[in-house]
């Protein structure tokens, strides 16, 4: 049973009705019955655009904290790409190593690190196979993104048959890093813990009323903003030993979402990204309209430039990263975890796509554990 | 003619900057990113456009007046004037 059905709280000692959050709200989800704001759960996509602009912070997402480590043998974090670039930004030199991030983590009380990056490239892989082989309808709607794609569920229904029907790169990540970790321990996946570290409210709701699946293989999710400090503070002993960032050995230089034209039986992936959730809609509402969108993958973020634009992301790490280039260069450089034959192989059993059948989501609100609150 | 600006990062590499002044009336979006890449001063030079200048690197997502430049009909030859408004946002492959 749902602990909660939305990420998105009110602290109603703090809110002073003043309206600011019911005017934000893309999906007119909020009203003041009494004076205070009320979230309406069968309209709310936990997008998050109410947290940050709310003057009196007093609206927060509900999330997970490191005290649920316990209730699993074997922990493992899933690094969402867009911590990874926080924390880079904040490093003394401009950039960290997959193995102080790790360390960090284990200091923690995690078992293990499992990059979400390496999932979004087996998803990526199964996407643009879909498009090859022409199973869904085009273009497509990604789902790694669950707020816009709860949005297209909520406001779009008749959209639905173009989103890809394939797990979101959270989902995905969760389950090869069970596989992988049980396989390695002699531990049941059951034993396993995978705890999700997120930049948004929506991924927390995401886990506990799942849209592609029926049931989510993440546990918990924790939300950036509450371990940030302390992994800033033990990456920044390690950083500051550091002369130069170093960039990995790229021989090959990484596939995935950024990679150029993928062939697809004589022309390319016509990809398209849309990012701020007004932006979206407006987008959507054309396509609804039955506007011909010249694209065959169109990447939908809530955030106004993807993940970094997050809720419970601090601060926008790079509005003060005097040197994107080696960042964005670094990523660029990195070496997939899976080949291309494991990709194969993976899209042909069918592993990861979705069969749920995705419905509107329940009503009513049940009790809630005892969680943190991001303001 | 004054161009505003916005972005997630920092335009010209140690600063940012919410607007540019041109000698011009008009100017192609591609030429404005040529402009501004010229003046940035990041250490590794952080390519806006692709190999064959027709569009901009997949890490790029950029609104002008609003809306999204894939869908503007001329793209990166998109004609911006006095006024406009040019959004830049830079998402790491995999921004999740």
């Amino acid at each position: 049973m749902s602990r909660y059905l939305h990420s998105i709280m009110v602290d109603l000692q703090k809110c002073e009705g003043c309206a600011t959050c019911v005017n934000e709200c893309p999906m007119s989800a909020i009203h003041l019955p009494d004076g205070k704001a009320v979230v309406m759960d069968e309209r709310c996509i936990d997008c998050g655009q109410c947290m940050g602009a709310c003057p009196q912070r007093a609206i927060g997402a509900v999330t997970d904290t490191l005290e649920s480590l316990s209730e699993h043998a074997y922990k493992i974090a899933l690094l969402a790409p867009s911590l990874e670039v926080l924390l880079d930004c904040k490093s003394p030199s401009g950039s960290i190593s997959s193995n102080d991030l790790r360390r960090a983590f284990l200091n923690l009380g995690f078992d293990e690190v499992f990059e979400v990056a390496h999932a979004a490239r087996v998803v990526t892989f199964i996407v643009e196979k879909h498009i090859e082989e022409r199973k869904r309808q085009t273009p497509l709607l990604t789902t790694s993104c669950p707020a816009a794609l709860r949005l297209v569920q909520t406001r779009f229904p008749g959209l639905m048959t173009h989103t890809a029907r394939v797990l979101s790169p959270m989902e995905v990540a969760a389950r090869l890093a069970k596989k992988t970790a049980a396989g390695k321990t002699g531990l049941s996946i059951g034993q396993m813990g995978a705890f999700f570290i997120s930049p948004c409210p929506a991924k927390v709701t995401e886990a506990d009323r799942p849209i592609l699946t029926e049931r989510s293989a993440v546990d918990r999710v924790i939300g950036i903003d509450h371990i940030y400090g302390t992994l800033v503070g033990q990456l920044a002993e390690k950083g500051s030993r550091k002369k130069q960032p170093e960039l990995p050995d790229g021989k090959e230089p990484e596939t995935g979402t950024d990679r150029l034209a993928q062939k697809v039986k004589g022309g390319g992936i016509r990809r398209l990204k849309v990012s701020g959730i007004r932006t979206v809609m407006g987008l959507l509402e054309e396509m609804e309209r039955g506007r011909t969108v010249d694209a065959d993958l169109i990447e939908l973020h809530a955030c106004a430039g993807g993940c970094l634009g997050g809720p419970l992301i601090p601060k926008n790490p790079l509005e003060k990263t005097a040197d994107v280039g080696l960042l964005i260069e670094k990523y660029r450089r990195r070496h997939g975890r899976y080949d291309d034959q494991y990709l194969l192989n993976t899209y042909r059993k069918g592993t990861f796509e979705s069969t749920a059948l995705a419905g509107p989501g329940p009503t009513g609100r049940p009790e809630r554990d005892e969680c943190v609150v991001s303001p | 003619m004054k161009i505003n600006l916005k972005s997630n990062y920092l335009l010209l590499g140690s600063v940012n900057i919410d607007s540019i002044d041109l000698d011009v009336t008009e100017i192609t979006l591609k030429e404005l990113v040529r402009i501004i890449s010229s003046r940035s001063t990041t250490s590794a030079s952080l390519e806006y456009l692709n190999s064959d200048e027709t569009k901009l690197q997949p890490v790029f997502e950029v609104h002008v007046n609003g809306r999204i430049l894939d869908l503007c009909e001329k793209g990166v030859d998109t004609i911006l004037t006095d006024g406009d408004t040019v959004d830049f946002y830079l998402e790491p492959p995999y921004g999740g």
